[in-house]
């Protein structure tokens, strides 16, 4: 073999090592999975002995908490202000009902009270108030339906835990903080979420949506949910409590893929005649209200075939302003109104 | 000659006048079909099915209970049978801005019935005041039960790959409608195959054939108000053909056609004759201009006992009227024996009586 054949080999093989690095590279970049992991001074979120002068460290109403904490979930994510990213710790909960549509992050926020007459309210899920109904939807035949079988006649919806929706349910723990362990420090899956014991891939906007909520733009950040079929998506994670509204229920579908839908589908792709595959670019990665309003999920990188419709393209996981846990008012959507282009009617083109 | 010349500005002076009135009349028909629904999805369409964790106990709006198993395909609240048909008196539901057309009123027969017609007595079965109320329309599932008296669509054809299969009932359901009627479709979608209601695709009242062909459909103008208040100024214009046909729905869009692939016998030339003497009254073909029929102009002297249809419906002319199968018939179901706009019994020639079969066979009242 000639040098200059040797040459052209290596040249040849260059090829074929830079696109699969350029693939494993894009596959990173559209999911990074993990978040970014917390970094700041330990006495801001643990007290070692939960006693400083002798004082117990964490609210009073609070026994000491797990993993050497000072607070629990809710105490550490809620504001007694307006900013939902106050001290760039994410916001769940204002003690002082600051939050609402505009102000507020990707997941929602629960309200300043929570109803514990059942665990479905009507604009929020209700957490930490001991109830014990099922949830929406919860079919434990299914096969996610199954999961929450946490103590429900203690503690009812946790944010974490088998009574929860973040951790690794398979640990077995209604500990909400042992059932999240390492996501903080060390993050593996998107907002520390998990179907089945495998982390829900996608990638978390550093602001956590609070920029493009206030006011959409094409330059703020947006999460990247995942919506691969078979999962662990993003939806997945929803159906494990509301497996009646997922694909894991026969009566979706009929059984099957296609429409004619009983219950409006998620994870299934976006049909190919509608305007935002058509017009992928211009009706929706160009519309910065899109990523606000009916933000889509996707198989892989972001592009009309891979566009899926996911549970949060409507609701916001922790509670909203509106009903349901919308992300906007169902009742603005009418059809045939022509000017309406957002939720319902930001896919629906057809319906405007 | 002063009186003639006054009697001649007189005749010119009508004619100007009936002109513009003709003119202002056709402008003011529906210009294009624009049945697309518009209004709030939650009036219709339910995402889970599911509302505070439980099956939701009734229509949010109208408080109607869910009276059957839900969820529906399409996310719908409730069946076509449940959005358009009421208990009170009323033949337009409006919720919001979204009117919804009734054609089934369950406490008595509506003193404005749309332009299909009502459900009302064929819903009664059995004995009415002239017989029976399976006379009085189409049965269809969820409003009738079969027909105590067809055991088949009258004037049906049999089916080019099974004598034995096609158009014997609507009122069967989808699951046994295989044997029975359309691709597995009965009810009100054995006649409104395809309803597409957020659509303006100039359908025809979602008339589709069922053979898969999408150009087997009826056009026409829809009047908005499906003819609650009909009038010269505001009716449905329907699509006719110079017939009589021995061609199919494809090539003449009318809306006798569609009545036609069920009741074919009723339609088709080779059953009726081609021309007077008529086998049996024939459909899409023109409203003779001459004899007794001239006396008749739809356009100037319209009549909801004897609407006609129109070659083009865009552009209706007395020269291009036809008469079709809704010309006697109201395709839901009526106040009448056989859907007939009018009582067939008062139908008595030499009476001196007008109206019905005498709107157009203007000589023989």
């Amino acid at each position: 073999m000639t040098s200059f054949s040797k040459i052209k080999e290596v040249k040849n093989m260059r090829k074929p090592l830079l696109l699969t690095f350029f693939i494993l590279l894009s596959v990173a970049l559209v999911y990074g999975s993990a978040d970014a992991a917390v970094t700041g001074p330990c006495s801001n979120c643990h007290t070692m002995h939960n006693s400083q002068g002798g004082v117990q460290v964490t609210p009073s109403a609070l026994p000491t908490q797990s993993k050497l904490l000072n607070n629990n979930c809710l105490g550490c994510h809620t504001t007694d202000g307006t900013d939902p990213l106050a001290n760039n710790k994410p916001r769940v909960k204002s003690s002082s009902g600051a939050f609402n549509n505009d102000n507020s992050l990707a997941g929602g926020y629960f309200g300043q009270t929570q109803d514990a007459a059942d665990n479905h309210g009507s604009n929020q899920h209700d957490v930490g108030v001991g109830n014990t109904n099922l949830p929406a939807g919860y079919d434990a035949s299914e096969a996610l339906g199954d999961w929450y079988t946490g103590d429900t006649s203690v503690n009812g919806l946790t944010c974490a835990g088998t009574n929860g929706c973040h951790g690794d349910e398979t640990q077995g723990v209604e500990d909400d903080m042992q059932a999240i362990k390492g996501g903080h420090h060390s993050p593996s899956a998107y907002r520390m979420l998990f179907v089945n014991g495998s982390a829900v891939q996608g990638s978390g906007a550093p602001d956590f949506e609070k920029a493009l909520i206030a006011s959409p733009s094409l330059d703020d950040d947006h999460n990247q949910y995942n919506a691969t079929v078979g999962g662990p998506s993003i939806s997945e994670l929803c159906a494990k409590c509301h497996s009646d509204f997922h694909g894991e229920d026969a009566d979706v579908g009929s059984g099957t893929t296609i429409s004619p839908w009983k219950r409006h589908p998620t994870d299934v792709a976006i049909p190919t005649d509608w305007e935002i595959y058509t017009a992928f670019t211009t009706e929706w990665t160009n519309d910065p209200d899109a990523w606000k309003n009916h933000p889509l999920g996707f198989d892989g990188a972001e592009s009309a075939g891979n566009a899926r419709v996911i549970c949060v393209s409507c609701h916001r996981a922790h509670g909203a302003e509106y009903d349901d846990n919308l992300r906007w008012d169902y009742a603005t959507q009418v059809a045939g109104s022509g000017a309406t282009t957002f939720g319902c009617l930001g896919c629906h083109d057809k319906q405007r | 000659m002063q009186k003639n010349r006054g009697n001649v500005f007189k005749m010119k002076a009508l004619s100007g006048f009936s002109a513009l009135f003709i003119t202002l009349t056709l402008l003011s028909f529906p210009s294009l079909i624009s049945a697309k629904v518009d209004g709030p999805c939650y009036i219709c369409h339910t995402m889970h099915a599911s509302q505070g964790g439980a099956k939701p106990a009734s229509w949010d709006l109208t408080g109607d209970a869910y009276d059957s198993d839900i969820p529906r395909a399409n996310l719908l609240v409730d069946d076509c049978v449940g959005c358009h048909s009421s208990d009170g008196a009323e033949t337009i539901k409006q919720i919001g801005s979204t009117k919804i057309p009734i054609v089934y009123n369950t406490s008595g027969y509506p003193t404005q019935p749309l332009a299909g017609g009502n459900f009302y007595y064929v819903s009664k079965g059995g004995t009415c005041a002239d017989g029976e109320c399976d006379e009085y329309g189409h049965n269809v599932y969820g409003i009738s039960g079969q027909d105590s008296i067809l055991t088949e669509a009258p004037g049906r054809k049999n089916c080019s790959n099974n004598s034995n299969s096609c158009h014997f009932t609507l009122a069967v359901s989808n699951q046994d409608a295989y044997e029975y009627a359309n691709k597995r479709q009965s009810g009100c979608q054995g006649c409104h195959f395809k309803v597409f209601h957020h659509k303006d695709n100039g359908i025809y009242r979602f008339l589709i054939g069922h053979d898969g062909n999408e150009d087997y459909y009826v056009t026409g103008q829809e009047e908005p108000n499906w003819e609650q208040s009909p009038s010269i100024a505001s009716h449905n214009v329907y699509k006719g053909f110079d017939g009589p046909v021995s061609i199919d729905l494809d090539q003449t869009n009318s809306i006798s056609s569609y009545c036609g692939g069920c009741h074919t016998k009723f339609h088709r030339e080779s059953y009726i004759s081609g021309s007077d003497p008529w086998l049996r009254h024939p459909t899409d073909i023109k409203l003779p201009q001459t004899g007794e029929y001239a006396a008749y102009d739809a356009l100037t002297d319209y009549s909801n006992e004897a609407p006609v249809a129109y070659t083009d419906p865009a552009n209706p002319t007395r020269a291009t009227a036809v008469v079709m199968c809704l010309s006697c018939h109201r395709p839901h179901g009526s106040d009448q024996p056989d859907m007939l706009r009018w009582d067939y019994k008062s139908m008595v020639a030499g009476n001196g009586n007008s109206g019905g079969c005498f709107t157009c066979h203007t000589n023989k009242n």
